[in-house]
């Protein structure tokens, strides 16, 4: 008995596994009412906003969300075959490389563009930036004093010896911020910088952004690199006491009185393989609508690249804040150089 | 890079061997309290994949997490900083990988202790040796070759894991084909390489060499009974068992829960028993797959003994040597390259999961083969031969002999290869269709958004969960069939 029970359940598994219905996904290139998209974005607000797409539109969304590197990968084997027809991922520094792979196509959706500032985009029309975010640096309200520090190079200042918290080199958030400095200062003095904070730093960097703002919050450190956003989510923990953490810090928005506080962007493409440009061109103009910007920024702590579109009232209380307005593109196309930098100045 | 490496690897095995030989030991050579329940709970760990035990540990002993809050209850939480208490290193993730690894070794030495020196054992208690002298020179060097055959499984899933090594900022020559893979594939493919060729031919050396050496130890002793502990030796034993499995799972569990403490709805939600179900589904078939295929091979070497068979089983199985990202950019890179213009072949193979299949079948074929391996030497040579020699065919034997004998360890072995797969990531994440989730995944792109295992926490949970009952029910006792 046991025997023929084991078998059916064998057979089941083994027939529906075979044909498991993955919600309509019709994947197929002849379908013209759908879009593939590859995504590195896995927000809640990112699903809700789909459905709000296939529901204006009739359109329907499938997805693979994966890791930036896997999904650069997949699209450099299935070069012209891929059946997506968008890439959405994070930081320019891959934008920049799936734009030199020859991933992108370039596309003109020029009107969607009116309220974009231009150094958020690539000029060519082969990405465009969805969601700002600001790299900067958090210190201990307790220890330190609002005029003590000015500038990211105020980092590299021995008053701050053995006080710095920050993620490795390997973070690509870091490397284009550093890329922005090598872009502000050139090479030489971005290694100064890098060696600078190196010495200044209160262990060998690693953890992610949050542990560096409990690095702070535990005593071990006074400054960290952080991007907003982490900041957010923290203040909305379900821990007190990861709430506490967040309390613990303050926000400063470097180079103020210079160039800007390095922002970032999440972004999208159109695929060079896709059959369906017209739809993904509409769905990126439909990100970057003032109504999808308003929720981007609501529900994800992060900043709408849209100019009339308010940030969320949060995030506003940290302070208002001018940015640094050089050409991401030139940012993104700086990475590898970032990268060598690093390992010059002994980042690990 | 390469340096790092091999400590991690070294520092893995030494540890995860310290925590495993003891208790696979005791477990089969002595009667304590709760040795039956021990002797399966310390097979449970190997439910938690790396990056969560990883992840886990670092919650744990972050400055907000559990470790502070307990000990807070004693010092105060100032002083208590001021300590500079700090796991996420080197140190720390070799016992956090190990933690999550060591039933690999610890079921590979159950094994063999338990069936292989049972007889020599009990001949050497009879002649007055000691229990100590006995371990080290009775017990120990034969179950050496399955301590290392464990310690090999333990050393491709240190080299399989990124996701715990980044987070520790520990740069492996893994972490580093991944860095490479960004862009610049050439010298990705070439440190890949370098890579493989060493990894494979210290692997298939080493199975050549295991197939020779197991002549010598083939012998089983029919029966044997436990002996028997005085009350507090065996509380301490007991105790003993008990740690692994307590930092191995209870732990990490506890502080799971704890960090899904309210959204623990979510794990009874109709959508995750979907989600549950499916990966167990898509676990299922590679594992059976791989079971047949185990199967076919131990026969295979069983009926053409010689060196070219060997040789076919060691070749098979060096698909583990291989970290999973690179087998899977391999067989998409493969099946792109032999398919036509319209790639039409090779969508299919993705829509229809075939291709992801394949890939788990590359990866973990070395798993069943060493999982059942156990199982298949068990069974005396007499019983086969004697069916053959009374002119039964070599398939009719396989059915009638060997596959009643082997039934609890080819459960065994579809339970162990099945918690494999389901805790993959790199595999899964590279070879998805669209709209394709499992608990891996989505455990993964949940931590992913918050950068903190909390949010995670439900799903890992749930893998576990799934995994446990895998283990629970189809992974049998070995020495009961025996006694």
């Amino acid at each position: 008995m046991k025997c023929v029970w084991f078998s059916f359940v064998v057979v089941w598994l083994f027939l529906t596994g075979c044909f498991q219905d993955r919600g309509n996904s019709n994947a197929n290139d002849d379908v013209y009412d759908i879009l593939n998209i590859y995504s590195d974005r896995h927000y809640p607000v990112d699903d809700t906003i789909y459905k709000m797409f296939e529901n204006a539109t009739g359109v329907k969304i499938n997805l693979v969300k994966g890791k930036s590197e896997d999904l650069l990968a997949r699209l450099q084997k299935e070069s012209q075959a891929t059946k997506a027809d968008l890439l959405i991922t994070a930081d320019v520094g891959r934008l920049h490389q799936a734009k030199s792979a020859g991933f992108f196509q370039s596309v003109d959706i020029s009107p969607a563009l009116q309220y974009i500032p231009s150094y958020l985009y690539d000029e060519e029309g082969y990405w465009f930036g969805l969601t700002k975010r600001a790299r900067v640096i958090v210190y201990a309200k307790e220890r330190v004093e609002d005029y003590e520090i000015r500038d990211y190079e105020d980092l590299t200042h021995e008053n701050w010896k053995g006080r710095i918290a920050v993620r490795s080199k390997e973070n690509i958030y870091n490397q284009s911020l550093l890329a922005s400095i090598i872009a502000a200062n050139g090479e030489e003095e971005a290694i100064n910088w890098v060696k600078g904070v190196v010495e200044n730093m209160y262990q060998s960097p690693k953890g992610n952004d949050r542990d560096q703002v409990k690095a702070i919050f535990a005593g071990k450190a006074d400054l960290a690199i952080i991007n907003t956003y982490y900041l957010g989510q923290m203040h909305h923990s379900e821990d007190p006491l990861e709430r506490k953490a967040a309390e613990s810090v303050k926000v400063l928005y470097p180079n103020q009185l210079g160039r800007g506080a390095h922002i970032n962007v999440s972004g999208a493409g159109v695929l060079k393989a896709s059959k369906r440009k017209e739809l993904a061109q509409q769905l990126i103009a439909f990100l970057l609508s003032p109504e999808i910007q308003e929720l981007y920024a609501k529900e994800n702590f992060e900043f709408p690249v849209h100019e009339n579109v308010q940030t969320s009232q949060e995030v506003l209380s940290w302070g208002a804040f001018h940015e640094d307005q050089i050409e991401l593109s030139k940012i993104g196309s700086l990475n590898a150089t970032a990268i060598k930098v690093f390992d010059k100045g002994g980042w690990k | 890079m390469v340096f790092t490496t091999l400590r991690m690897i070294l520092g893995v095995g030494l540890i995860a061997a310290i925590l495993a030989i003891p208790s696979a030991y005791f477990v089969s050579n002595y009667q304590f309290p709760l040795r039956g329940f021990l002797r399966k709970a310390n097979i449970l760990p190997v439910a938690i994949p790396t990056y969560i035990m990883g992840f886990t540990y670092a919650s744990i002993f972050s400055v907000t997490g559990s470790f502070y809050a307990f000990a807070e209850l004693f010092i105060d939480r100032e002083t208590l900083y001021s300590w500079d208490i700090d796991v996420v290193n080197e140190l720390g993730l070799m016992f956090f990988l190990a933690f999550a690894l060591y039933p690999y070794v610890y079921s590979a030495a159950l094994v063999s202790f338990s069936i292989k020196n049972k007889s020599i054992e009990e001949a050497a208690a009879s002649l007055g040796v000691g229990p100590w002298k006995r371990f080290w020179k009775v017990s120990f060097p034969i179950v050496l070759p399955a301590v290392l055959s464990g310690l090999a499984l333990v050393t491709m899933e240190v080299l399989n894991d990124y996701g715990a090594m980044a987070y520790f900022n520990i740069n492996t020559i893994t972490a580093g084909i991944f860095q490479a893979k960004q862009m610049d594939f050439t010298s990705s493919v070439f440190l890949s390489a370098l890579f493989f060729v060493v990894i494979a031919s210290v692997f298939i050396s080493y199975y050549l060499f295991k197939s020779y050496k197991k002549v010598a130890s083939t012998l089983s002793s029919p029966s044997y009974d436990l002996m028997p502990m005085e009350k507090k030796q065996g509380m301490l034993v007991s105790f003993v068992v008990f740690i692994p499995f307590f930092l191995g799972f209870i732990l990490p569990v506890i502080e799971l829960v704890s960090l899904a403490s309210s959204r623990l709805n979510i794990i009874f939600s109709m959508d995750f028993l979907i989600i549950s179900l499916n990966a167990v589904q898509l676990a299922f078939i590679p594992a059976l797959i791989i079971v047949l295929l185990s199967l076919i091979l131990l026969y295979n070497e069983y009926i053409n003994k010689g060196f070219f068979s060997r040789f076919i089983s060691a070749i098979s199985n060096i698909g583990y040597a291989i970290p999973g990202a690179i087998i899977a950019v391999a067989v998409m890179s493969f099946v792109i390259v032999l398919d036509g213009e319209e790639k039409g072949f090779y969508h299919f193979l993705i829509d229809s999961l075939i291709l992801l299949i394949f890939a788990f079948v590359i990866r973990f074929l070395a798993v069943g083969y060493n999982t059942l391996e156990g199982g298949f030497y068990k069974i005396t040579k007499q019983l086969p031969d004697a069916s053959r020699s009374l002119g039964v065919g070599s398939f009719k034997t396989f059915i009638r002999v060997y596959f009643p004998l082997l039934k609890s360890a080819l459960l065994t072995t579809l339970a162990i290869v099945m918690v494999d797969i389901l805790k993959e990531l790199p595999i899964t994440l590279l070879l998805q269709p669209f709209n394709f989730h499992t608990l891996a995944t989505v455990a993964y792109e949940k931590a992913k958004i918050t950068e903190s295992v909390r949010d995670a926490a439900p799903f890992a949970l749930l893998l576990i969960i799934v995994g446990t009952f895998a283990v629970l029910f189809l992974v049998k006792d070995f020495s009961k069939k025996n006694k």
